[in-house]
């Protein structure tokens, strides 16, 4: 007990004592910003030892996703998953869930999304469109309530569970598009017919920016307020903090962990809808592009808090579209932007755990 | 007889608690040395500084004429110090060999698995323990772990044995035995400090017993001079039974009990027995205080009446209502309430704010739906109510629950419970951790809320406490009422030999008279 608390750095411990007095909010984001300048910085030493420069790298993201309307519209596009399928693990994390699944929760709103989408494309735009929503969410709520349901009642782990369900959402999705869904008229590709007009989503003016970023904002407000004013909210903040104390409280921890599951993954399907009726406009294989990973950075760098989960969306999006851009400017794969996400998820979640240890 | 180890003036202290006070004991070579004492005596602390897992403040440790520096369990070890757990270190899905392979700290790289079987079925015969060292550990009984546990301080060299509590783990007949292999020990030149609190077992060992209160040392007797009667009166003190302090009110006769249990049967965590058909009941407006050595059922008790735990038989009706059966949110609503015996794990929510944890008695209420707002001014009234009623103090409400120290945290958790009226309320130590005055304050706070008919279930360590403000006293010994007394006719001594043996029978009568 007393050796946990006296320094074992005296270097650390002078550190320590010296940043005292600065009040904790500051002190939460100057680590912030130092997680993210450190990630910055390994990541130039990566790009040195591929014998790149850094600063043309760097400058290549930001004439890429900031430099024009183009760019910036661009990034916001990528926002509309990253914030959706962030939520799809920021809410079960609420009650103390992992769900590494937002990959299969993807694909089977998709999937449920796309067989609306081709049964009813006769219907107006104003009520196929609101069909698609609860049909993408219907999709990715159970394809994680399975997950849910079976965490609940027979205690496995959820996070194992979840991710072998995304292979098999996967494999689901390339069936149906080889199979009963394939395109009649797309000589041998694999896809889907193409949506009619009525299934896709209105776009703001000549950008792609559909109307799916409303969704995404929906969604953040809504669990803005879910989490801290409701009773509901609430309840799900005691699981995730003691579950011991909230089942002797009367608490039903067995229908929150479903709930909670079910609503996560309908927001990773609503994600899955939006990717093939404002995006690919028909199913097809690799539409995710590994939107529930990145959502699941988003969440844990956000720390699960809504106005974080926006302020990372929007970074990680910057430099994913950047990142599309290092291909033409200094001839790096667009994936190595992947590098540089995990570097800035490692420093912050170490100092998230050296605050704790402050704390 | 030499003096083996001899402790001088060992003082420990944490923050305002002093667990060991200037104690200092002398300890024969091959003798079974029994510590004795109620729960926080300092048993448990004074055997962690020996074995390095604390530092003492002060005072000195001599093993064998030499003065030690025991500063870490390693150095306890390496000086011949040697301690078996309640809960045993071992890993269950390897075999005997293996687990007793990874306490040896001479093995190289290559296991010689070959000697370490030899060694392990020289100690195993010599001591008549019968293990097989190729079993695996999970596929053993308790009893046999222990004694895999002793294997491995033997074969490690140590000279002085330590148990702690270790006749917890074992049925009956496992208890002699492992009395038997403690004189055997003996016999060969072990040294054995034995931590108990039964009488019984204690008398039935050792060569001399050492009693603990409070942190200091009672005194030490031999075997031959030792007396149930003696050890009771040494572990509990010259308490004079005092039920004046407090006002009480008549009940009158002929009401219904709030709380009516009958036969009830529950098992522990380990799945063994922990109530074996315990009845009671507590009218409205009474207080039940429950004496017992914790680890009696005491814990299970209050847990299968909240639904927490699940009853094996019996019933337990609640004004009239069965309440077996029914959900944890139904019996809090029914009216139960409780101040659970660790408020930080299982009362409150560590990383929220005092404010929300005051919100925590709403969870199970369905006066407001789940997509309302939350209440938070009714939350924040339960902490001002409080201190505008009785003066006590409270910590802000924007403080993590994390931030404070155990007794702030049990004054939240207290005022919340009692904040609305509910038919029962199970109340676990209620003032431990607290200051003099703040303990005060929750025992007239207690009363007033007896005085407005509630039922309570008062447990507790302090016989002082449930002697000053219970209206009976029950006594609980291995899952069973084993007697129940008013605190005004009662005496300490029967309460004690009750709580240590489960009866008190007339010969301890004349024996406690004799002496």
């Amino acid at each position: 007990m007393e050796t946990a608390n006296s320094p074992s750095f005296p270097m650390l411990a002078t550190w320590q004592a010296r940043t005292a007095n600065i009040p904790q909010p500051v002190r939460r984001l100057l680590g912030f910003a130092g997680a993210f300048a450190l990630a910055l910085i390994l990541f130039s030493v990566v790009l040195l030892a591929l014998g790149k420069d850094p600063i043309a790298a760097y400058e290549q993201i930001y004439l890429g996703a900031l430099a024009d309307d183009y760019g910036r519209s661009e990034v916001i596009v990528k926002m509309i998953p990253f914030i959706l399928c962030a939520l799809a693990v920021a809410i079960p994390a609420q009650v103390g869930l992992v769900n590494v699944g937002g990959e299969g929760q993807i694909y089977i709103g998709a999937l449920f999304a796309s067989v609306v989408a081709l049964a009813f494309g006769d219907l107006p735009a104003p009520i196929l469109i609101p069909l698609l929503v609860v049909a993408g969410m219907i999709g990715g709520g159970l394809w994680a309530g399975i997950v849910g349901i079976l965490k609940a009642y027979i205690s496995l782990n959820e996070t194992i569970c979840s991710l072998l369900l995304s292979y098999i959402a996967n494999l689901i999705v390339e069936y149906v598009i080889h199979g009963p869904l394939k395109d009649p008229g797309g000589s041998n590709w694999a896809y889907s017919a193409r949506f009619s007009d009525n299934a896709i989503l209105p776009m703001f003016g000549d950008t792609r920016i559909s109307l799916g970023i409303i969704f995404a904002l929906v969604a953040v407000g809504v669990y803005f307020w879910v989490l801290n004013y409701t009773r509901w909210g609430y309840k799900m903040r005691v699981i995730g903090g003691n579950a011991e104390a909230a089942r002797r409280s009367g608490i039903q921890i067995k229908q929150y962990i479903i709930m909670t599951m079910i609503i996560g993954g309908a927001m990773a399907g609503l994600a899955g809808m939006v990717e093939v009726t404002a995006i690919q406009e028909r199913l097809r294989g690799g539409i995710s592009n590994g939107y529930g990973y990145i959502g699941f950075l988003v969440a844990w760098i956000a720390l699960q808090r809504p106005v974080g989960i926006l302020l990372i969306a929007a970074i990680l999006g910057i430099i994913s579209v950047g990142g599309d851009w290092l291909q033409i400017g200094v001839n790096l794969p667009a994936s190595t932007v992947n590098i540089l996400m995990a570097f800035i998820l490692f420093f912050i979640l170490r100092n998230q755990g050296m605050q704790k240890k402050e704390a | 007889m030499t003096d083996f180890l001899v402790l001088d003036g060992i003082t420990k202290r944490f923050g305002n608690l002093v667990a060991n006070d200037q104690i200092s004991l002398r300890i024969q070579k091959q003798h079974v040395h029994a510590l004795l004492g109620e729960n926080g005596a300092g048993k448990s602390t004074l055997m962690k500084i020996l074995y390095g897992v604390y530092k003492p403040d002060a005072g000195t440790i001599t093993l064998d004429g030499k003065l030690l520096n025991i500063h870490s369990p390693q150095a306890s070890r390496a000086a011949g110090i040697g301690m078996v757990f309640q809960s045993f270190m071992l890993i269950p899905a390897f075999t005997v060999i293996e687990n007793i392979a990874l306490s040896l700290r001479d093995v190289g790289i290559v296991v010689d698995e070959k000697k370490i079987e030899h060694d392990i079925r020289e100690i195993s015969d010599k001591y008549r323990f019968g293990i097989e060292p190729r079993a695996k550990v999970w596929q053993l009984p308790l009893g046999a772990q222990q004694k895999i546990e002793i294997i491995k301080l033997v074969m490690a060299g140590a000279r002085l044995l330590i148990f702690d509590e270790p006749t917890s783990v074992l049925a009956p007949h496992e208890v002699e035995g492992l009395f038997d292999i403690f004189n055997r020990l003996r016999l060969d030149g072990y040294t054995i400090i034995f931590i108990s609190h039964k009488l019984n077992e204690v008398l039935a060992c050792s060569d001399e017993i050492t009693v603990l209160r409070g942190g200091r040392v009672v005194g030490s007797v031999v075997r031959a001079d030792a007396t149930e009667s003696l050890l009771v009166s040494m572990i509990v003190g010259d308490k004079t039974a005092d039920s004046s302090t407090y006002a009480r009110k008549s009940i009158p006769a002929n009401v219904e009990p709030v709380l009516q249990v009958r036969d009830l049967c529950a098992k522990d965590d380990r799945n063994r027995p922990a109530l074996e058909n315990i009845s009671l009941h507590i009218l409205p407006g009474e207080i039940l205080g429950v004496a017992g050595v914790s680890g009696n059922g005491q814990k299970e008790l209050g847990e299968v009446i909240q639904g927490v735990r699940p009853a094996l038989s019996g019933s337990i009706k609640l004004a009239g209502q069965e309440i077996i059966h029914t959900s944890i949110a139904q019996i809090r609503r029914t009216g139960v309430t409780c101040v659970p015996e660790d408020p930080l794990r299982q009362g409150a929510v560590p990383v929220m704010s005092v404010e929300e944890n005051l919100a925590l008695s709403d969870a199970s209420s369905t006066q407001q739906r789940d997509w309302q707002r939350m209440n938070w001014s009714a939350a924040r009234s339960r902490a001002s109510w409080f201190t505008e009623k009785f003066g006590l103090k409270m910590p802000r409400l924007n403080v993590a629950i994390e931030a404070l120290s155990g007794g702030n945290v049990q004054r939240i958790v207290f005022a919340r419970e009692l904040s609305a009226p509910a038919k029962l309320l199970l109340a676990y130590y209620p003032t431990r951790g607290l200051d003099i005055h703040a303990a005060e304050i929750v025992r007239l706070a207690l009363l007033d809320y007896r005085d407005q008919g509630a039922a309570i279930l008062l447990i507790s360590e302090d016989l002082d406490e449930l002697f000053a403000i219970s209206d009976r006293i029950m006594v609980m010994y291995h899952g069973q009422n084993v007697g129940e007394r008013l605190p005004a006719e009662a005496d300490v001594q029967q309460i004690g030999y009750l709580m240590t043996d489960g009866k008190y029978t007339p010969e301890q009568e004349v024996e406690h008279v004799a002496s």
